[in-house]
């Protein structure tokens, strides 16, 4: 300051500015923003460390199922064949069959030819039976082969 | 403008930005005047200056990062700061205001000034000085921020700060002289 009026005059200016307050409440009102702001980047950071978290089980989740042993192949399921019903004309290639599934009486099988180890002919056996086009019984296989009496029915 | 006995503005920066509460609160605590005094003397409003500092330290606790010790000091950072907000207010302030009384806008005269005579004939004079020779003028006489630190708050150079003071201080011996011819007593 080269000017000796000026300098003194500034600075007696400058201590009467310094003496005017803030108005009040304004540290509380800055603090306050703070504490908002700081809960809301702990709650982006908790949030981000959830989320990667999650990426990270879901990869690890991924990495597993990519590198599990393959499964198995299910064992093929025994097909057990269908017995011919005696008697009866043979099955052309073209012909249509129904097959259908009932209680079959034992003394029928054993009428149709079948030899049933069973010492109550009265029972009967779960079969699926095969019908012709013209709804007669062609073959017969049997589901279960434990025998039912008639009082169970 | 730091005092010896205090933790160092980077060192508080640093707690600050892992979220240290004390530390914002040290660094608010040393700093609000400053940025206070400087929004008071280019609105005159204590209460325009005291949102305008509110603004500054609000815009500090969104931008911990914003601040980079390599490039100037902490001062010389929130001046820079409050002088952005003051210049939005201002812009706004004029957008919204009739013609006829953007004229009437002059600072208000605080009262710890306007009891003193000299005082407040200084502070008018300051008043109506241009706005870079005032930002200097408060910078570096009332606030005895170096050239370089008020150069680094007005994004000037230097030398600039050397010459707007210079030019101001002619000015404001122009408008005292003729202010005291034209009143003797």
């Amino acid at each position: 300051m080269n000017d000796p009026q000026l300098g003194p005059s500034l600075r007696n200016l400058a201590a009467r500015v310094a003496a005017v307050e803030p108005p009040a409440g304004l540290e509380a009102a800055v603090m306050a923003e703070f504490d908002r702001a700081h809960r809301r980047r702990q709650a982006a950071r908790a949030a981000r460390a959830l989320a990667m978290c999650g990426a990270l089980a879901a990869s690890l989740a991924a990495g597993a199922l990519l590198l599990r042993p393959e499964p198995k192949a299910a064992p093929p399921v025994e097909s057990q064949a269908f017995f011919p019903i005696p008697y009866t004309p043979p099955l052309e290639p073209y012909e249509r069959v129904m097959v259908v599934q009932e209680q079959v009486p034992v003394a029928e099988l054993v009428a149709a030819g079948f030899r049933v180890p069973t010492s109550d002919p009265g029972g009967s056996v779960r079969a699926d039976v095969m019908v012709s086009q013209d709804g007669r019984p062609r073959a017969i296989r049997p589901v279960v082969f434990t025998v039912s009496d008639r009082s169970s029915q | 403008m730091e005092d010896s006995g205090r933790t160092p503005d980077g060192e508080l920066v640093r707690r600050f930005r892992n979220g240290d509460r004390d530390a914002f609160s040290a660094l608010y605590r040393a700093h609000h005047g400053a940025v206070f005094r400087f929004a008071l003397y280019l609105t005159g409003d204590r209460e325009q200056a005291g949102e305008v500092t509110q603004e500054v330290f609000v815009w500090l606790v969104h931008h911990p990062a914003a601040f980079d010790s390599e490039r100037g000091d902490l001062p010389a950072f929130l001046g820079g700061v409050a002088r952005q907000f003051l210049r939005r207010r201002r812009r706004e302030e004029q957008r919204w205001l009739p013609l006829n009384e953007i004229a009437d806008t002059a600072p208000a005269l605080p009262r710890a000034i306007a009891e003193d005579d000299d005082a407040a004939d200084l502070w008018k004079a300051i008043a109506s000085l241009p706005e870079r020779y005032r930002e200097a003028v408060i910078l570096c006489d009332m606030e005895e921020m170096s050239n370089e630190q008020a150069a680094a708050v007005l994004g000037c150079a230097v030398g600039t700060i050397w010459s707007r003071l210079h030019r101001a201080h002619e000015l404001l011996q122009r408008k005292l002289h003729s202010k005291k011819m034209r009143c003797p007593i």
